[in-house]
């Protein structure tokens, strides 16, 4: 176990539940996650695993219905979740800022790119537009954009999706913050765009010693960034190990099944291998382990008892029976 | 950049020929009230000639004089400026008070923006023009008054256009992403939302301009205008009683507010169709 102080960002049985006219949705059920100072810890799920809300709820930007209901997300040992909505504020883009999937639509569309990006610094360390503009001059040119001037110019429907993610990641990192989540950034782009832009990520996080959360379903891009991966399931953590064990050795039948599932260009498959059933339905979860109606190992103790995220060893944790639960 | 966007947004207005026929209009009674004094020196309230002159080739007579021997043309020069003004402040303060209601509403939706919009409809809801004829009737009848009358009664139609643009804009990824990085409900609103809905909001105030003016006019034509100064509606007022003997007396004025307010109501369209994302062609 880590001691609390090494950790950057450590959230403990976190839950965040939506009540719909349906039913209560729980989005994110007890989540535990940690993340070291100047490491970058990739979250991985099938989309509706929880791993989005799981981020909104450390900016505590959940949407309404949803609630925060209990746990810590505890940042430099600060509990975030007891700040008032202000103190929130001066952390959201200072300590911790987020780039998002579709950089279109994430960005204003009639705001000048330079403004957009100096409005982060307008709203946590500079006094005049003429300083920012500054700054922004040189953060387009940390993002590797070669007209910055030009850039910031100009309006979002004038950039190309690539240069449109290199701004929000500029955005992102202007205030210099500790922590970087990154919600499926590179899903929106094509091949070659991904792979600058996660080239991108990987230099500035070293360079600017950022954390980064990667939030994403592409274990390929996960193997390329990240040293610590978690495995997310229905709104829990099924396993959490780093990177090269998780490959080398899943223990997780879950994880097992998704690494089979995925593609790789050096073995060629007949036949696409897939995980049996669907996710499930997160106002109906199964009893039990919510992974048991999937999983081709289930027993009887998987249909009634849940089990619990336990070490085993080298800094792994899993949630399964197998593993003593 | 900008410079080229605007030369676009000119290029699709002028192709629009109603609108250019519209603006043309509105200029052209602008520029008339603002060279007024050039124009025609002297009071237009001044006894200068025979009262009921028809119209003939003279700088005074123009357009004829009234009962009481004052020029018809030196009014409506006159009056263009306080009808025009009267139009743009209370559009522009409707539009303001709109603006306000609208974006807090819409933000702050739920309780206290439903209790804003209920406030709106107790103002829809009531005819406006008989609630400006009733603040004006008990406030009296100062320009300011008909100002503050007119605006009072015309923001709730703006109010409910932004607040529907603020709904659906607030739920936008970059509203959600400049709260990522920490920025308050104000600048948001401000500075993300409003920007954004800025089109039907010009459209709309150049249409209350258009509205403001009638009702003004409106209120002068009962005899609620300002007495002191010569407006449209005044003169109008003035000519009802002579109808028969001085048609020239209601003609003039009458020919100057329908101009302007179909040149108001042209710019409107022209303008909506000009800045509709939907309808521009690239």
């Amino acid at each position: 176990m880590n001691n609390v102080n090494e950790d950057l960002l450590q959230i403990n049985s976190l839950k965040t539940h939506f009540a719909t006219t349906d039913g209560i949705v729980r989005a994110v059920d007890g989540v535990n996650l940690r993340i070291a100072a100047s490491q970058a810890v990739g979250l991985v799920g099938e989309s509706g695993s929880g791993k989005s809300m799981t981020a909104l709820s450390i900016m505590r930007l959940v949407p309404p219905p949803g609630k925060i209901l209990e746990g810590q997300v505890l940042l430099k040992g600060k509990d975030l979740l007891r700040l008032s909505e202000k103190e929130m504020r001066s952390i959201r883009g200072k300590e911790i800022s987020m780039i998002f999937q579709d950089p279109m639509t994430y960005l204003n569309p009639v705001m000048k790119i330079g403004d957009q990006i100096a409005e982060s610094l307008l709203v946590h360390q500079c006094d005049t537009k003429k300083q920012a503009m500054d700054d922004v001059a040189k953060l387009l040119e940390r993002v590797q954009i070669h007209s910055p001037k030009e850039t910031a110019n100009s309006y979002p429907h004038q950039l190309s999706g690539g240069m449109r993610q290199r701004v929000l990641i500029a955005i992102a990192i202007a205030c210099n913050p500790s922590l970087l989540i990154a919600d499926e950034p590179t899903t929106a782009l094509d091949a070659t765009l991904q792979v600058q832009i996660l080239d991108l990520l990987k230099t500035l996080a070293a360079e600017l010693k950022i954390s980064v959360l990667l939030i994403t379903h592409d274990l390929g891009i996960v193997a390329d960034i990240c040293d610590f991966v978690n495995v997310m399931y229905a709104g829990r953590i099924l396993e959490c190990a780093d990177v090269f064990s998780l490959f080398e050795d899943p223990k997780h039948p879950y994880t097992k099944g998704l690494l089979a599932s995925a593609l790789s260009i050096d073995e060629f498959k007949e036949k696409l291998v897939t995980i049996d059933g669907i996710v499930p339905n997160l106002l109906e979860l199964p009893q039990g382990c919510k992974f048991h109606p999937r999983c081709q190992y289930a027993t009887v103790r998987c249909r009634t008892d849940e089990p619990r995220l336990v070490d085993v060893g080298d800094g792994r944790m899993v949630a399964c029976w197998l593993f003593g639960g | 950049m900008q410079l080229r966007g605007l030369r676009r947004f000119a290029r699709t207005y002028a192709k629009n020929r109603n609108a250019t026929a519209g603006l043309f209009f509105v200029a052209l009674f602008s520029l008339l009230s603002i060279l007024a004094a050039a124009i025609f020196p002297g009071d237009p309230f001044g006894l200068g000639g025979d009262p009921f002159i028809p119209p003939s080739l003279n700088n005074f007579s123009l357009m004829g004089t009234d009962d009481l021997g004052r020029s018809i043309f030196g009014q409506l020069l006159y009056g263009g400026r306080i009808s025009l003004v009267i139009g743009l402040v209370a559009a522009a303060s409707s539009a303001g008070l709109g603006i306000a209601f609208g974006l807090l509403a819409g933000y702050f939706a739920g309780f206290s923006g439903e209790a804003f919009m209920r406030v709106s409809e107790v103002f829809q809801v009531i005819p406006r023009f008989f609630l400006a004829l009733i603040l004006v009737a008990a406030l009296g009848t100062s320009i300011y008054n008909i100002i503050f009358a007119i605006a009072i009664t015309s923001w709730p139609v703006l109010a409910r256009i932004v607040r529907a643009e603020t709904l659906s804009l607030k739920e936008k990824e970059f509203v959600e992403a400049s709260r990522a990085i920490g920025e308050s409900d104000t600048r948001i609103m401000f500075s993300e939302i409003l920007p954004n809905c800025l089109p039907p909001i010009i459209v709309n105030t150049s249409l209350l301009v258009g509205q403001a003016i009638l009702t003004e006019a409106g209120l002068s034509f009962l005899g609620l205008g300002d007495p002191t100064k010569p407006t449209w509606g005044y003169m109008l007022y003035n000519a009802q009683p002579f109808l028969r003997y001085a048609w020239w007396m209601a003609v003039f004025p009458g020919i100057a507010i329908t101009l302007v307010v179909l040149g108001l109501n042209l710019i409107g369209d022209g303008l909506n169709d000009a800045l509709n994302p939907k309808l521009r062609q690239m």
